[in-house]
């Protein structure tokens, strides 16, 4: 049989200036020049459900404040197909306080930029803590499964995790006490 | 019209302040003969201490304006006619105007502060517009700084408060655009004064030259922030999925949906 010479469908979510060959790069920020300009935090991706292969976020959660985590979470679940990929990095928060605190390689002011963001322009702010039970938490809320964490490789106060769309998604305590329907066993 | 000059002078005042000082009191006397002036000059008092010691000197004597200037700033000589710093400062109209001073420290930004997008912090301004004049800011740097008395009537005490993540010039800036919504800050950026750093002055006229040479002489202090992010986009997606490839991922379990009974 002739191979599908469909391409993975690869989405960068918040690119900033950091634009990725072979990804669809969105951002928000006009000047970045993304490829999409979606305001993904409040928005609907502009993308089918079930459409997509992989979704990246590469240290940008952290730049984005909380109330907004829950709608992004659930439209990279409605794009994704099942067992899609969706990669977070972040620096950790508890790990980069920890450097701050014991000025680790002598570069304390580098450490408070790790935890506050470089701040060289509007947006280069980190406005929330990142850690990787409370991400993990929301994901798997969020509808993902098989979710992973591991330090950078060069970089150990940065996380990334990756999880994965699950094929249904768990309903939560709530819901479930508000009377829905169905509920999984195993 | 009547001013209170605040300068402090933690102590002593380095000779190039003190000469350029002295020029700014003349001229000061000179082209304003009808200027009223109270000094204040404390030694060794902190910074916000100080200044909130001013603020009560210009409230008590009944000021139009309070000026503060830094020990440290070498402000711009004009020759008449031209319209010298304190004519461009009055003629502002803010309730808090500033001059254009830069940090002392690398990559040298302006001393003046606009919020970010989502409200949630100060940044510093690293160019100004090409074309001089008044701008609108939303926090200033006290280094030259023309507050009007009206608006410390507005605000409750303590005035300047340096704490551990602020200073207190971005306190007071903070403090008046929550007590009074109306303020109005601005900075002129026709009024380019120097700042001293050791023996060298930076200024926006050698702002440029003097970052080149100081990214040679301290390349440790200076990471380009920005080439860190073009390498994370080429070769961090690599580095990323050699990470996450590598990762097991268990097997699925196998759910039965079952529906609740109503």
């Amino acid at each position: 049989m002739p191979k599908s010479s469909k391409l993975p469908v690869k989405l960068n979510l918040g690119c900033g200036l950091n634009k990725i060959k072979g990804y669809i790069n969105i951002d928000c920020e006009k000047s970045v020049k993304p490829d999409m300009l979606v305001d993904f935090g409040t928005a609907k991706l502009p993308f089918k459900e079930n459409s997509v292969d992989e979704i990246i976020m590469f240290h940008t959660i952290e730049h984005i404040r909380k109330p907004y985590h829950k709608h992004i979470f659930a439209e990279a679940r409605r794009v994704l197909r099942v067992d899609g990929r969706f990669i977070l990095s972040y620096p950790e928060f508890t790990k980069c306080v920890e450097n701050w605190k014991t000025n680790y390689l002598g570069k304390k002011e580098f450490w408070e930029a790790t935890i506050y963001g470089a701040q060289r322009f509007p947006s280069d702010h980190h406005v929330c803590i990142i850690e990787p039970k409370a991400l993990q938490r929301e994901l798997t809320k969020a509808g993902f499964e098989g979710i992973k964490h591991t330090p950078e490789p060069e970089e150990h106060w940065n996380t990334i995790t990756v999880a994965y769309k699950s094929e249904r998604r768990h309903a939560t305590y709530d819901e479930v006490v508000r009377g829905l329907k169905y509920k999984l066993v195993s | 019209m009547r001013i209170t000059i605040a300068i402090n002078s933690l102590i002593a005042t380095r000779y190039q302040a003190y000469t350029n000082h002295i020029q700014t009191f003349y001229r000061i006397g000179r082209n304003h003969p009808n200027l009223d002036v109270v000094l204040v000059n404390p030694e060794r008092m902190t910074i916000d201490r100080m200044k909130n010691m001013a603020a009560d000197v210009a409230l008590d004597t009944q000021s139009d304006y309070l000026l503060i200037i830094d020990d440290d700033v070498l402000l711009p000589v004009v020759p008449r006619p031209q319209k010298d710093w304190l004519d461009l400062l009055i003629a502002a109209k803010a309730d808090i105007v500033a001059g254009d001073v830069l940090i002392r420290g690398y990559p040298f930004n302006h001393m003046l502060f606009k919020w970010d997008r989502s409200h949630t912090g100060l940044f510093q301004m690293p160019q100004v517009p090409k074309k001089l004049g008044l701008i609108d800011v939303d926090a200033v740097g006290f280094s030259l700084c023309l507050i009007k008395t009206e608006l410390l009537k507005k605000l409750t005490k303590p005035y300047f408060l340096t704490g551990p993540n602020n200073t207190e010039d971005i306190y007071f800036c903070l403090k008046a655009q929550e007590e009074y919504k109306e303020v109005k800050i601005k900075a002129d950026t026709r009024i380019k004064c120097g700042h001293l750093l050791w023996d060298e002055v930076i200024s926006p006229d050698n702002k440029e030259n003097y970052a080149t040479y100081y990214k040679k002489q301290f390349p440790d202090d200076t990471i380009d922030r920005t080439k860190e992010a073009k390498w994370r986009g080429a070769n961090y997606i690599k580095v990323v999925h050699s990470v996450v490839d590598q990762i097991p991922r268990k097997g699925k379990k196998n759910a039965k949906v079952v529906k609740i009974a109503s």
